[in-house]
């Protein structure tokens, strides 16, 4: 019998217990025990008897970590019980041969294989930066274009070396991160777009605009000579139909485009 | 430890790498490549590598948005076919079938918020640690998962109407 079946009322055998309780993963009983107090107590004695504070697994982030040599008693006594725990950390430390991509890596010089990469923003690079917001002034810059109804204003911030600073149409480096600020006027939704010869590469993000108006960061990669991209300004989620006709320059969304001239060092 | 050679970096390291991007990427070519694209990135990083806490955000944080980007670039122009369940439970199972919808449907959701929900409902990481390894807060991560879950809704509701 199965839980769903038993509707709430019978408990899950002593068995289905003790195997969640040795790791095998099972969310129905896990959600029966975390509002069962007999259930929960069988439980709390078998951690005991098997040496964990928990029953539930650490997360994949702790048992990496742990493998990596951060100290974590609790992990540690509970991966030595768990079978499933057990075989991640085995896995994350086997002895592998080093093959020879490693020791060309090793070998060659940065901007020889730098080439290699692909183009990358990294989203989050830098949203831990206080951004101080000093006066307003109107975005400018070389090779922005906006387009449409509204008196929407953009704005963008580069982080360069650790210090927030506004765009001066300067190029960046590879690692400078950037990210818009935006007063929207009378749109309620922010879309931005990442291109590549004129075509919609992917949706960076599209999301109601936040009362500060600070979009994500990304950093900018060390490949091709510009990074561009496309913000637009709407009341609603875009459709795709309505994406393609902005990038074709019909409709009448609200849009800036920006063109991130890159030096590569 | 200590010893800093790109050999002695592989094998600490890349065991680690290989592990997540499998998590995330079906085919083992696939992830086999962005792993090495994760390490070569990790090797040119010049992060401290004595400190397993911030390489392994770091790991997790490049990895993740690698493979975001791979996947995105699949799914580009194939059609939404079917929206059977939630993204959420936990569990191995659970974990493999979020991968498998969040594949599908990844032309629809951006990048940021398929980068979140690789970590939540993928590698099963609690709201601080994703928070921690994107360099974003708790409640942006709360954000951006209730966002998600709103669009996979609307999706669901598109496809079986
Ligand atoms: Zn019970
Ligand atoms: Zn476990």
């Amino acid at each position: 019998m199965t839980l769903r079946q038993a509707q709430g009322q019978a408990h899950p055998s002593k068995l289905t217990l003790d195997r969640l309780a040795l790791g095998l993963a099972d969310a129905e009983t896990q959600a029966h025990a975390k509002s069962c107090a007999q259930c929960s107590a069988h439980l709390e004695k078998l951690a005991v008897l098997t040496g964990g504070p928990d029953f539930v697994h650490p997360s994949r982030l702790q048992l990496d970590r742990l493998a990596l040599g951060s100290p974590d008693a609790a992990t540690a006594s509970h991966a030595a019980s768990c079978a499933q725990c057990g075989a991640h950390l085995k896995a994350v430390q086997v002895d592998l041969p080093v093959p020879q991509w490693v020791r060309d890596v090793g070998t060659s010089r940065p901007a020889a294989w730098l080439r290699w990469l692909r183009p990358m923003v990294a989203v989050g690079a830098m949203a831990l930066v206080a951004f101080a917001v000093v006066g307003y002034r109107p975005a400018s810059g070389p090779d922005i274009t906006a387009k449409g109804l509204g008196t929407p204003q953009v704005q963008v911030w580069v982080n360069h070396a650790g210090k927030a600073t506004l765009w001066s149409g300067a190029a960046l480096v590879p690692d400078d991160a950037f990210r818009f600020e935006v007063r929207p006027g009378p749109y309620r939704h922010l879309t931005i777009l990442e291109l590549q010869g004129d075509r919609l590469y992917r949706v960076l993000h599209s999301a109601p605009v936040p009362s500060d108006g600070l979009s994500p960061a990304w950093a900018v990669d060390a490949d091709g000579a510009q990074e561009d991209v496309m913000l637009l300004l709407s009341n609603a989620p875009l459709s795709d139909d309505e994406l393609r006709r902005a990038l074709a320059g019909e409709g009448s969304l609200w849009s800036t485009r920006w063109r991130f001239q890159k030096e590569l060092r | 430890m200590g010893e800093s050679t790109v050999e002695a970096v592989y094998r600490r390291f890349f065991p680690v790498i290989r592990e997540k991007c499998r998590s995330m990427l079906r085919d083992s070519d696939e992830a086999q490549d962005v792993a090495q694209e994760t390490f070569i990135r990790l090797w040119k990083s010049g992060l401290d590598l004595e400190d397993p806490r911030r390489v392994s955000a770091w790991v997790y944080r490049t990895a993740t948005h690698l493979s975001v980007d791979r996947i995105r670039r699949r799914a580009i122009g194939t059609e939404v076919t079917g929206v059977d369940a939630d993204v959420e439970g936990v569990g191995t199972d659970a974990r493999i079938h979020n991968r498998q919808l969040l594949e599908r449907l990844a032309s629809k959701i951006p990048q940021d918020e398929l980068e979140v929900a690789i970590l939540d409902r993928v590698d099963g990481l609690t709201q601080p640690e994703s928070a921690e390894v994107l360099g974003i807060s708790e409640r942006t991560v709360r954000r951006m998962l209730t966002r998600l879950d709103a669009r996979l809704a609307a999706l669901k509701a598109e496809v079986h109407p």
